[in-house]
């Protein structure tokens, strides 16, 4: 299933005093998975929520489906592109399940309680997630991996052909944090998803996603395939510090003797 | 509790206490006096009739008015503005209410001048006091579109309304100032029924809006940046949700003076009793308990003679209040306060 890509034309994201980087020309490919990688500060979660339309970009346009972003109405947005925020949400007393149901407002009248393509639709995004034995459960009382999953639930159950990741795994111990993205690279894979995440993990980016895009003081360090970050030292230059080096067969980053 | 042992619980409840409350004042009526006085008056004692009817009926209605006015729109901003100690009064549209009362009462030869009975011209200065204060937030919302500073700026607004009614107190004579004064204590009593259609319709309109935005509330408990994630216009939201409760709180102020807690306290007593913050389910159920306190803190104003409903609705409201402040750790865990 081939759907109409995310696309940006010349976008510079940041404050207008101090743009962040240079014309960015994205345009990922649906079915995969592009990680933002980068050092705090460099941007990753300006240019997410810039693409998300949350915030205006300082020049340059991003475009859903053929549309600029920010002026789609904020239904017709939500139909396009759904996020997963980097922080957890504090729900009050609600249940999971109703968490994931919400992620059909955009397609629902304001009435009703949800047409059959709703449910089946809020279901497939459950199984999808592994996320079906949580539905009656708080979803104040879910561990942090149990959140996440059902809050990407919520964002599949959207059916938005793109998909924003704010640090989807910062909060996971080391084994939730393979299985969630593997989940997120075999759904974008199944759905034809355009996804893009910001993370630190640098491990698990480079393991898992199809493009790697590396962001640095001075704009765009890279971007391309992962082995490829690797192999031409994009990596090692973008987060080099003093004192440590890439190590590119393991992927981390050591301590000089 | 499940939500529908709750219902039947809350309504069984509200049932009782309107027939207690019809049959309750100097004049005593029996359940079944007061029953027969309200479908089938022809064959009732026709003092009973006059009573329950003329005097105790619109008061019982008012209450249940109010209190769903107060509930439903504290529960709603409690969700608008993420915080559990926000309710009908927290951007100041009550005390704009207060504000138009003071002018009326307080200035004197306002009320002749405008040359309408003067209970009226109180409830109609009340309203008016109340809307503008609404509109002025209104505007406020649209230049600051910032959840946050508009609570800040309402609290002031409180603040400085409070400080033009001191000082019209100050200036007020005597007699003008008792009747401040009584009114500042809160009453259903004062509605007759041939005002009662005017303290529906704003209530019914303002619950009509409220109604047709339970689902994006629910979003809204995600907190703002979620909810404009899944195509939720907030700060058109906003401004609508602040209309329906201005309108509420606005009206039931103007009709029965300022009533205090209830508006806070409710929604939380029925979020904890349902364990749900689900507006489907918390909107109705405030509106249900709202009407069950509203006439239970009535009926203790009757019962203790000369209690001001203020009062007694503090009373019951307040350590409802203290006791969310107490839970506060959890209420933080699990809201985006």
């Amino acid at each position: 299933m081939s759907r109409p890509r995310l696309q940006t034309e010349a976008l510079v994201v940041g404050h207008a005093r101090r743009p962040l980087r240079a014309a960015l020309d994205l345009r990922p490919e649906p079915g995969t998975v592009t990680a933002l990688l980068g050092n705090n500060g460099s941007g990753k979660t300006t240019l997410l929520r810039t693409l998300a339309g949350m915030l205006p970009p300082v020049s340059g346009r991003v475009l859903l489906e053929g549309a600029a972003v920010h002026a789609l109405a904020e239904r017709e947005r939500a139909r396009r592109v759904a996020v997963v925020l980097a922080h957890r949400p504090r729900t009050g007393l609600m249940r999971a399940g109703h968490v994931v149901r919400l992620g059909r407002l955009p397609w629902g009248s304001r009435w009703s309680r949800g047409s059959n393509g709703d449910q089946q639709r809020v279901r497939w995004a459950m199984e999808q997630t592994r996320t079906g034995h949580l539905a009656d459960r708080m979803f104040h009382e879910l561990s942090d991996g149990e959140a996440q999953r059902v809050l990407i639930a919520r964002a599949l159950a959207q059916d938005a052909p793109v998909l924003l990741l704010d640090e989807p795994t910062a909060y996971l111990d080391v084994s939730q944090r393979a299985v969630l993205m593997r989940l997120l690279a075999t759904t974008a894979r199944q759905e034809g998803l355009t996804v893009l995440l910001a993370t630190h993990d640098l491990q698990q980016a480079l393991d898992t996603a199809d493009r790697v895009l590396v962001l640095g003081p001075l704009g765009v360090h890279f971007h391309g395939r992962p082995e490829e970050a690797v192999r031409n030292g994009a990596i090692a230059a973008a987060f080099a510090v003093e004192g440590l080096r890439f190590d590119p067969e393991q992927r981390v980053f050591r301590a000089l003797e | 509790m499940r939500p529908a042992a709750a219902l039947v619980v809350a309504l069984l409840a509200l049932l009782s206490l309107l027939i207690m409350s019809l049959g309750t004042g100097p004049v005593t009526v029996a359940a079944h006096e007061v029953l027969g006085a309200l479908f089938a008056p022809a064959g009732t004692d026709p003092t009973a009739v006059a009573v329950v009817r003329g005097v105790r009926l619109p008061a019982a209605l008012s209450a249940m008015l109010a209190g769903v006015a107060l509930a439903c729109s504290g529960a709603v901003m409690q969700t608008l503005f993420a915080n559990p100690l926000a309710g009908p009064g927290v951007l100041g549209v009550t005390s704009g209410a207060g504000l138009g009362a003071a002018l009326v009462m307080l200035v004197p030869g306002m009320a002749q001048a405008m040359g309408v009975a003067a209970d009226a011209v109180l409830v109609l200065a009340a309203f008016a006091g109340a809307l503008a204060v609404l509109a002025a937030i209104v505007v406020a919302d649209q230049r600051l579109g910032d959840a946050t500073t508009l609570l800040i700026l309402g609290l002031l607004m409180g603040h400085l309304t409070g400080a033009l009614i001191h000082v019209l107190q100050v200036a007020a004579g005597e007699r003008a100032l008792r009747g401040f004064v009584l009114w500042g204590m809160g009453s259903f009593a004062a509605v007759g029924m041939d005002r009662i259609p005017w303290l529906a319709l704003p209530i019914g309109a303002g619950s009509a809006m409220v109604v047709a935005h339970m689902r994006t509330l629910d979003a809204m408990l995600l907190g703002e940046d979620y909810a404009r994630t899944m195509g939720v216009g907030v700060r058109a939201t906003r401004t609508r949700l602040i209309v329906a409760t201005g309108l509420m709180a606005g009206a039931t102020t103007a009709f029965c003076g300022p009533i205090a807690f209830l508006g806070m306290a409710t929604p939380h007593l029925v979020r904890a009793a349902l364990r749900s913050a689900h507006h489907h389910l918390v909107l109705p159920g405030s509106a249900l308990v709202g009407a069950i306190l509203a006439l239970a803190c009535d009926l203790v104003v009757r019962l203790a003679d000369g209690l001001p409903l203020n009062a007694v609705t503090s009373l019951v409201g307040a350590p409802v209040v203290v006791w969310v402040l107490l839970s506060g750790r959890r209420w933080a865990r699990m809201t985006s306060g």
